[in-house]
C-alpha cells in the first residue's frame, strides 16, 4: 500500500501553520492566501474531479472558482471547522451550483458507467493502478450519495463529522450510506479481500 | 476542534477493514501544482487602482481624524467670537465708538470675521 505524502494524506499537521498563514491572509495578504492555495490545491483538485466525473478542465476551474470564493469569504471562516474542511465544502457547493447550472441531474441522480481507464493494458502489469482502476469502476456503480460519502470519507481522508459537514447532510445519514456503500463494495472488490491475497 | 480522523472509523476486527485500507491505497494520485496556484493568484490579485479593503478603512479614518480636527478649530472660533463679543460690551453700550479713537474692538472682529471665514472656506475645501 502506498502511503500518501504527509502534506496531502494529513493537512491536519499543517492546521498550527495553516492558522497563522490563514491570520496573515485574512488582513488581505494575497500572498499568504497563495500559500495556502498551494498547500490545499491537491486534495481540493482531486475531490473536484472525483465530482465532475470525466472533464478534469472543468474540474480545475471549479477548483479555481471554489478558492476565489474562499479568497472572498475569508472573514466568515470561524475556526469551528479545519481549514481544509471549510475548503472542501465551498467546493462541494460550487460543484453544486455548477450542476444546476448545467441543469443535468445526471451526476447527482444518476449512476453513470465510469471513464475508460487510461492504458488498462499497462494497468494488468501494474497491482497499483489495477487496483486504483477496480476501485474507481466499484465506486462508480455505487449510488452517488454512498460513493461520496466513501470517497470523502477514505480518499480524502475526512472524519465522518467534517464528511457529513462538507457534503451538508446529518452524521447519522452519512453513516448509513458509509456502510451500505461498504457493504456493496465488498462484494464488488471481493477479489481484493485478503483470502485473496492482499494484505490489508 | 481536531476531528477524529478517518483513519480510526473502522471498529477494531471490523470485517471491511480491508476494504477501508484498499479505498485509502485506491485514491487518485496526487496533483502537480501545474499552475494552477499562479492561475487562482493571478484571479485574487486586486488591479491596480482598485481600492483595497484595508486601504479604504486607512482613508475613512483619515477623514474621521480630519472631521474631528476641524470640529476642535469651530470651538476655539467660537471661543474667539465670545471673546471678541465681551470685549465689545465692555467698550460701552450705545455709545458711538470712534474706530480711529479706539480701535481694539474693530481690529478684534476683524480677526474674528477673518478666523470664521477661514475655518469655512478650510471646511468647505476638505
Amino acid at each position: 500500500m502506498s502511503a500518501p505524502t504527509p502534506a496531502e494524506a494529513d493537512p491536519g499537521d499543517d492546521d498550527d501553520d495553516d492558522a497563522l498563514v490563514l491570520a496573515a491572509a485574512r488582513r488581505g495578504d494575497a500572498a499568504a492566501f497563495g500559500k495556502l492555495v498551494m498547500r490545499h490545491q491537491a486534495s481540493l483538485r482531486r475531490q473536484l474531479r472525483h465530482l465532475v466525473r470525466g472533464s478534469d478542465g472543468v474540474a480545475d476551474e471549479l477548483a479555481q472558482d471554489a478558492f476565489v470564493l474562499a479568497w472572498r469569504r475569508l472573514g466568515e471562516f470561524r475556526g469551528e471547522a479545519r481549514f481544509s474542511t471549510w475548503l472542501h465544502r465551498i467546493a462541494y457547493r460550487r460543484f453544486l451550483m455548477h450542476v444546476r447550472a448545467q441543469a443535468s441531474r445526471v451526476e447527482l441522480v444518476e449512476t453513470s458507467e465510469p471513464e475508460p481507464a487510461p492504458a488498462e493494458t499497462a494497468a494488468e502489469a501494474d497491482v497499483d493502478l489495477a487496483r486504483r482502476i477496480d476501485v474507481e469502476r466499484a465506486l462508480a456503480r455505487l449510488p452517488d450519495t454512498q460513493r461520496l460519502a466513501l470517497f470523502h470519507c477514505f480518499q480524502l481522508e475526512l472524519s465522518h463529522e467534517e464528511a457529513a459537514g462538507v457534503l451538508g447532510m446529518p452524521l447519522g445519514t452519512l453513516k448509513s450510506h458509509v456502510a451500505r456503500g461498504k457493504a456493496r463494495l465488498r462484494e464488488a472488490l471481493a477479489a481484493w479481500a485478503p483470502a485473496h491475497g492482499v494484505d490489508a | 476542534m481536531t476531528p477524529t480522523r478517518s483513519e480510526s472509523q473502522g471498529e477494531p476486527g471490523d470485517e471491511t477493514a480491508w476494504l477501508e485500507a484498499l479505498l485509502r491505497a485506491a485514491r487518485p494520485p496526487d496533483l502537480d501544482d501545474a499552475g494552477f496556484s499562479a492561475a487562482v493568484q493571478a484571479r485574487i490579485a486586486v488591479p491596480k487602482g482598485t481600492v483595497t479593503p484595508a486601504a479604504a478603512l486607512a482613508a475613512a479614518g483619515q477623514a474621521e481624524r480630519r472631521v474631528r480636527r476641524h470640529g476642535h478649530w469651530t470651538i476655539a472660533g467660537a471661543l474667539v467670537g465670545a471673546l471678541v463679543a465681551a470685549l465689545a460690551a465692555q467698550a460701552g453700550p450705545g455709545t458711538a465708538v470712534d474706530p480711529a479713537a479706539n480701535p481694539a474692538p474693530a481690529l478684534a472682529l476683524l480677526a474674528a470675521s477673518t478666523v470664521l471665514a477661514w475655518l469655512a472656506i478650510s471646511r468647505k475645501l476638505n
